[in-house]
């Protein structure tokens, strides 16, 4: 009998850890392989963190690179490749903070124009977003990074506590306290 | 478990009760069917949830230059030299200095740097002073370096 053909789409992708340790011998392909899957969460988790867009982009950028030199430096004992990855662009990104600057005041969301087709559902949806963007420029790097991991990528709190350095009741804490001030910030409950 | 601890894992994880924590979710639940004020805060936090998670996800892609970046550490063969020139110069640094000190310390030292062959730059020493004839201590070869040479 002639085995039947895999569809692309089963074939699996190495483990990231297997990735990883070709990455650490110096393995550019893999490192391409590999910088393919952690670029789209990675630069997720700093445009979130960072509110600035060309900013998460340089981050993700020294991110890759210092995972390519400094890929023997990786201990699997100590976590994923994914979690590693994801504290070298949250601490890139919280040592970018004191550069960082309101991108978007609080009081532009009140006049937020709307191209889409359905003026009133799009209007709303904009206005929505707008309010949510503008509350979240003013909240800490720290809670939007927690934030994006929890709410983007959904990590646990002991996951996020670990990249942060810190203890789960205290991400419990950090996320409970953002969500409280984006409420506020954008007067929720009227959503 | 009280209200107020329940309005606490709420406001933090959300309104998906496979994220609060193993040992209160059943509490929780328990709360928000009888009390009206933690049933309020559920569904609020159900909007607030897909709120953020739409901002959290809505990121438009980029794609990085990954082949510049590959490059970065294949360009790597550049570093042995700057190593090799950095380690030159600290080993013709060791030599200086070993050549100033030693003969200070070792007569027979001083006298091989009299015969040697540079001697002619000690007696541009008189000359030029006592910097010249550091010099020719510096530079004078000693008897193994002769052969050498």
């Amino acid at each position: 009998m002639r085995p039947l053909p895999i569809p692309p789409a089963v074939i699996a992708e190495p483990p990231l850890a297997l990735l990883m340790a070709r990455v650490a011998d110096g393995d550019a392909a893999a490192f391409t392989q590999l910088a393919r899957a952690l670029q789209g969460p990675g630069l997720r988790l700093a445009d979130r963190t960072l509110n600035d867009r060309a900013g998460a982009e340089d981050v993700v950028q020294v991110a890759l690179t210092r995972m390519w030199t400094m890929a023997a430096r990786f201990d699997p004992a100590r976590g994923s490749v994914e979690g590693w990855f994801r504290r070298i662009v949250v601490n890139l990104c919280l040592d970018r903070r004191r550069s960082m600057k309101l991108v978007a005041p609080l009081a532009e969301a009140d006049d937020v124009p709307s191209g889409a087709p359905d003026p009133f559902e799009a209007a709303v949806a904009n206005d929505r977003r707008a309010r949510l963007g503008a509350a979240m420029a003013r909240l800490a790097p720290r809670q939007r990074a927690a934030l994006a991991m929890f709410h983007g990528d959904g990590l646990s709190m002991a996951e996020i506590a670990q990249i942060l350095e810190t203890t789960p009741k205290a991400i419990e804490g950090l996320l409970g306290r953002a969500r409280m001030e984006l409420r506020s910030l954008m007067g929720v409950g009227s959503t | 478990m009280n209200s107020e601890r329940a309005l606490e894992i709420i406001a933090a994880y959300g309104a998906d009760a496979n994220r609060w924590p193993d040992a209160e979710r059943g509490a929780v639940l328990e709360l928000a069917a009888t009390q009206p004020r933690v049933a309020a805060a559920l569904a609020e936090a159900r909007r607030f949830d897909a709120l953020l998670a739409g901002w959290a996800r809505d990121v438009v892609p980029s794609q990085f230059d990954v082949a510049a970046m590959a490059g970065l550490r294949q360009a790597a063969p550049g570093l042995p030299v700057k190593r090799w020139i950095a380690g030159s110069a600290l080993a013709a640094a060791v030599a200086v200095g070993v050549a100033i000190l030693a003969p200070m310390q070792d007569p027979a030292m001083q006298i091989v740097s009299t015969h040697s062959p540079v001697l002619s730059a000690t007696a541009e020493g008189d000359a030029y002073g006592s910097d010249a004839e550091v010099f020719a201590k510096v530079f004078t070869p000693t008897a193994d370096e002769d052969e050498m040479i």
